[in-house]
């Protein structure tokens, strides 16, 4: 009995797939500004539009962010990678490097067919 | 037998002692809030409506002029004190640099008052008795006795000359309130036009949230967490990037007609930006996630046994869901179209973008007053009447639906 009605309760497939599809749509509704803007916010021209160098996949239609700022993003990466890994270094790496260095097992590691350091 | 009468009697004192004692406690947690509450809500708000209704420019800078108005009724010609005193009040008022900001408030009250009274102030220093006929000779406009009954309104330290200029109505002199010229009036239409889209926006987000909401309410956790962070997903960026990211869709050459002209030619493009389908279709999008919110959360507590049960006594799953489960999630969606609403009454930035000419609304007009024209006290008057009518609304909702059915959750 309680399984007839959990049946009779269920949606029909067709009922499931409309409202699906009705869940899709506006879910698309939702997120579709922010589908738009991340592509278009590397348009190599100054028009808010796909042009057609984009639409072919053109390389020349994209950059990152004009010119000069392009420099100046890349050189900011640069910088904010090396100051990261310098800090990483410093707190992971400089604590164990004595140890590393006077170990028994340094040159092992260093004669290893995995490592192709200098050490 | 006293002994316990006393002690009863210290139980119950120490019990109020320590009740007065929580009571305070819970007020000190509180404090900071009202206090925050305080500063940044009720203090704005109150200085907006006195602005919106106390001016004393005027007052100030004509003192002898608003003395002598002040005895005027209104009819017929003005007394022949108010011509002295507004000659040398105007003098005065040149000398010490003043006669711009009297002159501009004159304005925001008759069109035309700036020119006026700058012309007549350059030259009152050489007016003579008898005075009337040196104003007139300076300009005719200065024997309109609307003129000085503008004059004497805008003299008074209180004024509502700001809430008329709101209602599209302008004051004779006699102080009776008259509908401006059909071609003048705009913020009557703008009001409406407010409630109308506020109340679309609303019907739109139900009809897209509340399905939506069902829908997710009925997966399983997993695809429940995954279609809630999409549901949260335009919060993650401003809503500037959203509202432009619309103009880059509806746009003449945007996704949306190309997708039309790609199915239909190029002449079935349409005009859907810059206009009030932009305006409605984009704050539709901004403010659908505050229909769902609510909705979702009340319609989880929903017992799914409920539906069963009327199903299993023999309703059809429409009935049941119409009869059983609509009712009691509706509270959901009040709260939800109620926060909608209100919220989409005092949208400014998403009109003012994709909105155009007509898609403009009385928030808009809040803005231009605020920032151009620098009436300060007319946008004031234009956010009291706002206020006020989401008051008047509130009261009805709470009336007709009950605050206590109001539901987040």
């Amino acid at each position: 009995m309680a399984e007839r009605n959990e049946s009779k309760f269920s949606w029909s497939r067709i009922e499931r797939g409309i409202a699906k599809a009705y869940a899709i749509a506006v879910i698309v509704f939702l997120i579709a500004p922010l589908l738009i803007i991340v592509p278009l916010s590397f348009n190599a021209e100054p028009y808010f539009t796909f042009t057609s160098k984009m639409l072919s996949l053109d390389p020349d239609g994209y950059r990152c962010a004009g010119t000069a700022t392009s420099s100046t993003i890349r050189s900011g990466w640069k910088l904010s990678a090396t100051a990261l890994l310098s800090r990483l270094r410093r707190r992971f790496w400089r604590p164990y490097s004595a140890h590393w260095l006077q170990s028994g097992w340094r040159g092992r590691t260093c004669r290893s067919a995995i490592s192709s350091w200098r050490c | 037998m006293g002994t316990a009468i006393a002690t009863q009697e210290s139980l119950a004192e120490q019990f109020k002692r320590s009740g007065k004692r929580a009571r305070r406690g819970t007020f000190l947690l509180v404090l900071p809030l009202l206090a925050f509450l305080t500063i940044t809500f009720l203090l704005p708000i109150g200085n907006m409506l006195n602005r919106s209704v106390g001016d004393s420019t005027v007052a100030d800078i004509l003192p002898r002029t608003a003395a002598a108005l002040r005895a005027w009724n209104g009819k017929g010609r003005p007394p022949f004190s108010a011509y002295s005193a507004l000659a040398d009040d105007l003098v005065r008022a040149e000398r010490e640099g003043k006669i711009g900001k009297v002159a501009t408030r004159m304005n925001f009250e008759r069109a035309g008052m700036r020119s006026l009274m700058i012309k007549t102030a350059r030259v009152a220093s050489t007016f003579e008795p008898p005075y009337a006929q040196a104003f007139n000779a300076v300009d005719l406009q200065w024997s309109d006795p609307e003129v000085w009954g503008t004059l004497r309104h805008a003299s008074a330290s209180t004024t509502m000359g700001y809430y008329v200029a709101a209602l599209d109505q302008t004051r004779k002199a006699d102080g009776t309130w008259v509908p401006k010229p059909e071609e003048d009036q705009v913020y009557i239409m703008l009001f409406e036009r407010t409630l109308w889209v506020a109340g679309v926006v609303t019907l739109l987000c139900f009809l897209l949230g509340y399905p939506l909401a069902y829908y997710i309410a009925r997966q399983d956790e997993r695809t429940r967490n995954l279609l809630l962070i999409l549901v949260l997903l335009p919060f993650w960026t401003s809503l500037l990037v959203r509202t432009t990211a619309w103009i880059a869709l509806l746009q003449t050459n945007g996704i949306v007609n190309d997708g039309i002209a790609f199915l239909g030619g190029e002449g079935a493009r349409l005009e859907l930006v810059h206009n009030m389908t932009g305006t409605l279709i984009a704050m539709t999008h901004i403010l659908l996630p505050f229909m769902i919110l609510p909705t979702y959360s009340v319609m989880l507590s929903v017992p799914p046994a409920l539906t069963r049960a009327a199903i299993s006594l023999g309703a059809t799953p429409w009935t049941a869901f119409w009869r059983i489960y609509f009712p009691m999630t509706l509270p959901g969606a009040a709260a939800g179209g109620l926060l909608v609403f209100i919220l989409a009454l005092g949208y400014y930035i998403t009109p003012a973008l994709v909105g155009g000419r007509t898609g403009q609304l009385i928030s808009n007009m809040i803005q231009f007053h605020m920032q151009t024209s620098l009436n300060w006290g007319l946008a004031a008057a234009l956010g009291g009447i706002l206020l006020a009518g989401v008051l008047v609304l509130y009261i009805i909702y709470a009336r007709v639906i009950g605050l206590n059915r109001l539901r987040l959750g």
